[in-house]
């Protein structure tokens, strides 16, 4: 609301809103791209069976993100990069070609172990908030804790400590669908960091958020990356967020038009 | 084949598991069950998180977690209240039936009559390993007289321990006293007078002169009976060419009076025709001399009345032969007094064998310890049959005490505590063989006895009278034994081994299994009513678990996404299944059970029997039907479970 109420013209607002420059000033600076390897994604190519048809999705994608890096991976509508986001978590096995994860070949697992792999190196938020609607927020976070073995005293403590890491700690017993979007993703934050994995994955997170929530989270994303020097990929179409990420990766109909990095 | 080995080693961990509990001590068991409980496999959720879990999104939908937990609640409440209906039915039967005792209590007869049930026999059983008591009743007719009016009764001659194991239930005053089962046998003195008096008769008369015809053979005056229907010659002199005045009607309820006299001889079986030879070569028999009523005939076997002038029926004195003739001792003649005054219906109605006929073949008389054997063979000309009548006395008249049961009274119409101390008199009649050496009717004198109690039976007039009274006249075979064991556990065994000395028993277990098994199939009719209603519930909860399924796919994609094993969600799913059947089952059982105590109740402020309930439920069924709620349960959630199991990550990554 008092967003809207100051909105004077749109250029304006938007200034205001992504004032990159000054998130950039409240950041840490940029980190070395370091020499290894988390995710390598080798001549990957998917096909889709779309109305009887085969439609390649991907075509021969090959990339390495390296340690360190805040990968923005932005193109088009349906140019395929949520696809190799999925293909990386280890739920959209490749047509052909491999992803490793360091030097772990995904597919060679079975579907037990490429899980239990995904819930100790990966964690994940969503464009939407998805939530266990049972559980409060807490325990949501403590969910993959749960599933890692850790016993609930120890697993409520470590989601109450990612939890004040994105100042959600107050809201810890509500249920998630009690907050505000914004919130619901930094709270899908706090659940994605709770196992203190490799790589943060994030796709479209802003996609369903006001532009001052969106700011907020992207922000939060990259202070995780100059600060805790965490791993982290996001996929979006918004490309205001270019300049905050170390390496920008362009895709557009399954193939990688633009790839730099700082 | 990966599935089927994988299904195997499940079943054999399980097996493994399960041997592995049986070597635990209490302690270890608690501990393992609670590692159990808590420890999560690698990567996978504990036991008590999919617990937690299920229960927060059973509580997630609270109207319709209850919809579908009163759905399985109400089939389970009508299988247990439906069912419990039958128990208690049951309850109420077997009641009925069971006395304390008789869950170790057996009935022994003996089913062939060359195997007597005898005081060896008792002997032998109380020698069996797991036998505590036998205790023996004598069953035979009797007639019963109470204030002028007689009653044929059933006569149940018990041991004292009989009473403990029949238990009919006292309606008023007391069983019979210790005392009045105190041995005792025929007073020897009397016994011998009666058997020299006997004697007398038996013996053949040898006078050192020639006898006279006409003249007598003893002075006394003899009773005698002819038999029933029998229509026998009367003549002027005690001649067979003498005149025939006319005949004498035979009747068992019609004794007649009169003195042996020599006369001519005749043909007979025994040596009455020609009991002596005088020294002129003459064969002497012996006659009777009485005053006799006479009939004549007026066809062949057609007789009537002789009557004269005056209208009355001619009465003359004539002479018999002893053919077809008895004659009646003493005690013989005191118990046809009696049977006369009664109208004569004990025999025709207390004995199966319809009338009795007596029939006299001289002083041929055996006699036994206690009993006096008056009529032994059949003499009549006729080739007719007829049982023999044999008579014994029971010696001791004091002290006797008899217990009646309520359809006596009921007969007579009075009430207990007008009978109870009032005297009765009892007649025996024994059948054939019942004491040995005797093979026809037996009858006792009549003894009086004092009413103590009354039993309920409202069914049959019996009478209880104490064992040792028909003992003293030498009953030695007994009806029945009851024969109790140690405890319900060896009763099997103690009737195999009595079954095995060739007797029968019987059981009221026998009729508990019958009663079982008929009630096992009203169980079975009742309990898949209620089961039905418990299907009805399975199809309602498959919806609701299919529909929060589908409702529920994109949260299971993010679990999955999150590091859910599907494992782990099949688990999710079939922990909710199962806990709805879980507290489905424990409220439906609960509820099932109140309603059925609560008729219960309700019942009982209309009856007065206060120890019967309409509905019993045995815990073992309540577990069972639990079990078989909780089974539901399991069975409903496989496939919705197997479904969300398959549910792609990708869910949770596909935007609406």
């Amino acid at each position: 609301m008092l967003y809207a109420m100051n909105k004077k013209t749109d250029s304006e607002s938007i200034k205001r809103i992504i004032d990159i420059e000054a998130v950039e000033k409240s950041l840490a600076p940029k980190r070395p791209r370091s020499h290894h390897v988390v995710v390598k994604a080798e001549k990957v190519q998917i096909t889709f069976l779309v109305g009887g048809k085969h439609q390649k999705i991907l075509k021969n994608v090959s990339i390495s993100l390296y340690a360190g890096e805040f990968v923005v991976i932005y193109g088009p509508s349906g140019c395929g990069k949520s696809t190799l986001l999925h293909s990386i978590l280890g739920l959209e096995k490749p047509s052909k070609g491999k992803i490793f994860l360091r030097d772990q070949d995904l597919y060679k697992l079975d579907d037990d172990k490429r899980t239990n792999f995904r819930r100790e190196k990966i964690g994940m938020v969503f464009q939407q908030s998805n939530w266990i609607k049972s559980l409060n927020v807490w325990e949501n976070v403590a969910y993959p804790l749960l599933l890692s073995g850790y016993d609930e005293e120890s697993a409520k403590l470590r989601s109450m400590e990612v939890l004040r890491e994105v100042a959600m700690d107050s809201v810890a017993t509500k249920k998630p669908a009690e907050l505000s979007g914004g919130q619901q993703q930094r709270v899908a934050l706090a659940r994605a960091l709770s196992t203190d994995p490799w790589i943060i994955m994030a796709d479209e997170p802003t996609g369903n958020l006001d532009t001052a929530s969106s700011t907020e989270i992207v922000t939060i994303l990259a202070r995780l990356n100059r600060e805790h020097g965490r791993t982290v990929i996001m996929v979006t179409h918004d490309m205001n967020f270019l300049p905050l990420a170390t390496r920008r990766v362009g895709i557009v109909d399954g193939e990688i038009v633009d790839d730099d990095h700082d | 084949m990966n599935k089927v080995s994988k299904f195997l080693k499940t079943i054999l961990s399980v097996v493994m598991s399960l041997r592995k509990v049986r070597l635990m001590s209490p302690r270890q068991m608690v501990l393992s069950a609670k590692k159990w409980w808590k420890t999560p496999r690698q990567g996978s959720l504990s036991n008590k998180a999919v617990y937690n879990l299920a229960l927060r999104n059973l509580r997630n939908q609270p109207s319709r977690t209850a919809m579908t937990v009163t759905a399985i609640a109400m089939g389970t409440a009508a299988v247990v209240f439906l069912v419990s209906f039958a128990y208690g039915l049951q309850d109420i039967v077997t009641k009925r039936l069971v006395s304390p005792n008789s869950m170790r209590l057996t009935d022994v007869v003996s089913s062939t009559t060359s195997l007597a049930l005898t005081d060896k026999t008792i002997d032998d059983i109380k020698k069996i390993d797991g036998v505590d008591d036998v205790a023996q009743m004598i069953s035979l007719a009797g007639s019963l007289t109470l204030s002028d009016s007689r009653l044929d009764v059933v006569v149940l001659s018990v041991g004292q321990n009989y009473f403990n194991y029949a238990s009919p239930s006292l309606v008023s005053g007391a069983w019979m006293s210790p005392e009045a089962f105190t041995k005792y046998t025929g007073a020897t003195g009397e016994l011998s007078s009666l058997v020299g008096e006997v004697a007398g008769y038996s013996t053949d008369t040898q006078n050192s002169e020639d006898p006279v015809k006409g003249d007598l053979i003893e002075e006394d005056e003899q009773s005698f009976l002819i038999d029933d229907d029998e229509y026998l010659p009367v003549r002027e002199r005690p001649e067979r060419t003498s005149r025939l005045l006319g005949y004498i009607r035979g009747s068992v309820l019609k004794s007649y009076k009169g003195k042996l006299v020599w006369g001519g001889d005749y043909n007979s079986v025994d040596s009455s025709g020609k009991t002596y030879l005088s020294q002129e070569g003459e064969w002497f028999g012996k006659w009777m001399r009485a005053k006799i009523p006479l009939y004549k005939e007026l066809v062949s076997t057609i007789y009537e009345p002789m009557i004269d002038e005056a209208g009355q029926q001619v009465t003359r004195q004539g002479f018999l032969t002893l053919n077809s003739v008895k004659i009646l001792n003493k005690t013989q003649e005191y118990v046809q007094e009696g049977m006369e005054k009664i109208g004569g219906q004990v025999l025709g109605e207390a004995t199966e064998a319809g009338v009795t006929q007596i029939s006299v073949a001289g002083m041929n008389s055996t006699v036994s310890a206690e009993l006096v054997k008056v009529a032994v063979q059949e003499t009549t000309d006729h080739a007719t049959a007829s049982a023999e009548l044999s008579l014994v006395e029971i010696k001791r008249v004091e002290g006797k005490e008899v217990v009646v049961t309520s359809a006596l009274l009921n007969t007579f119409k009075l009430k207990p505590e007008e009978v109870i101390g009032k005297t009765v008199t009892l007649q025996y009649i024994l059948s054939g063989g019942q004491i040995p050496g005797s093979s026809g009717r037996v009858l006792t004198n009549v003894v009086q006895y004092k009413v103590t109690g009354v039993v309920k039976d409202d069914k049959k007039p019996m009478v209880y009278v104490p064992v040792q009274d028909l003992q003293s006249v030498g009953v030695d075979k007994y009806s029945q034994l009851k024969v109790l064991a140690k405890d319900s556990t060896s009763l099997p065994g103690v009737r195999e081994k009595i079954q095995a000395m060739g007797f029968s028993t019987q059981s009221i277990m026998d009729t508990l299994a019958q009663v079982d098994r008929l009630f096992r199939v009203m169980r079975f009719l009742l309990g898949a009513f209620g089961f039905t209603a418990l299907v009805v519930a399975l199809f309602g909860m498959f919806n609701t678990l299919t529909i929060s399924l589908l409702e529920r796919s994109r949260e299971v994609g993010v679990m999955k996404t999150l590091g859910t094993v599907d494992r782990d969600i099949f688990r999710l799913f079939m922990a909710e299944s199962v806990l709805i059947g879980i507290i489905g089952g424990t409220s439906g059982v609960v509820v099932g059970n109140l309603v059925g105590k609560t008729v219960n109740l309700l019942s009982m402020l209309w009856r007065e029997d206060k120890t019967i309930n309409l509905f019993k439920t045995p815990t073992l069924f309540a577990l069972g039907v639990l079990l078989l709620a909780i089974g539901v349960g399991f069975a409903t959630g496989l496939y919705p479970a197997m479904r969300a199991k398959k549910i792609s990550a990708l869910n949770a990554l596909r935007y609406e």
